[in-house]
């Protein structure tokens, strides 16, 4: 009974001598980063091996609803990336962030156009 | 009842610890104030915004708290090789106790208990960095400024102890007989 409580005790002492001993180094463990969200778009690159389909495949027979769904998707994202920068930068709009905007406006141009014409 | 080496060493460890984890706190938000790092502290611990700012932060910040760490084997390394109550010189014992330096000198028990805790931090940061290294999470040559500190200490310590084993051997054969030893108040 005695070897077993002077064992337990011991083994409470071992516990935390480990405890001090993982602390600072599990203290950098608690560090980490953002990572940024990943919108898919008509536009991304895909990988021939690849089992997603993707819309820029020809071969890869996607429902025209799914196709006119996910680029409406892409719409509606954009719009609000939009929305969200012209609140942001009304004050501050550099020429620079002109040209992202109209190049994003033609994008979706082109988009509504291509959805138009898979639709007819 | 209670192990006093384990005593010891949880007393020997407080110390190392609370210097390793400030270091690691105080270094984070000097490195991130001075290159212009923004970080957030939530439930879930410093959040940085991507992946680059993390590598930066988290290799500098390891690396100030390797410097800690050196410091503190270093204290140790010092102490077992030139304060060592088996081995110091005599001149150099005088002149601790004339600048009340005395404690200084510690004998093997204090030197390897304090030397083998800040050697477990020692590895336990080698095999930390080493994972890291190896997920892209720290630069590569900070493992390796840890695995030469790791490697150099040890070995410090191995011939510390050799040197101790010797000793401890010659003393073996020192004869122990007083039969022919003045004693105090004897001559007298």
């Amino acid at each position: 009974m005695k070897k077993i409580f002077k064992l337990g005790l011991n083994g409470i002492l071992f516990f935390i001598f480990l405890a001090i001993l993982v602390l600072p180094i599990a203290f950098i463990g608690t560090m980490s980063y953002e990572e940024s969200g990943n919108v898919l778009s008509a536009q991304d690159t895909y990988d021939s091996d690849s089992k997603i389909k993707s819309i820029g495949d020809q071969d890869a027979n996607v429902p025209d609803e799914v196709e006119e769904f996910i680029l409406k998707l892409e719409k509606e994202y954009y719009q609000k990336q939009l929305e969200t920068s012209d609140s942001n930068e009304t004050d501050e709009e550099t020429p620079e962030n002109e040209k992202q905007t109209n190049q994003m406006e033609t994008e979706n141009d082109e988009n509504d156009e291509e959805s138009e014409k898979l639709g007819n | 009842m209670l192990s006093k080496i384990l005593i010891r060493l949880i007393d020997k460890a407080i110390i190392p610890a609370t210097l390793l984890l400030a270091s690691r706190i105080i270094s984070i938000i000097l490195i991130s104030k001075y290159l212009g790092i923004d970080f957030k502290i939530t439930q879930d611990g410093l959040i940085l915004q991507n992946s680059y700012d993390y590598l930066k932060v988290n290799s500098y910040s390891i690396l100030f708290m390797v410097v800690v760490l050196v410091i503190g084997l270093g204290y140790v390394v010092v102490k077992a090789l030139l304060f060592h109550s088996s081995h110091i010189k005599p001149a150099t014992t005088a002149k601790l106790f004339s600048i009340k330096a005395q404690s200084l000198i510690q004998n093997s028990y204090e030197i390897y208990t304090q030397g083998s805790v800040w050697l477990s931090y020692s590895y336990l940061l080698l095999i930390l960095t080493a994972v890291m290294a190896m997920s892209n999470l720290v630069y590569p040559w900070v493992f390796y400024s840890i695995l030469g500190v790791s490697i150099l200490v040890t070995l410090i310590f191995i011939f510390d102890a050799e040197e101790e084993i010797k000793m401890k051997k010659n003393e073996e054969w020192l004869d122990d007989d007083q039969k022919y030893l003045e004693k105090p108040g004897e001559l007298e």
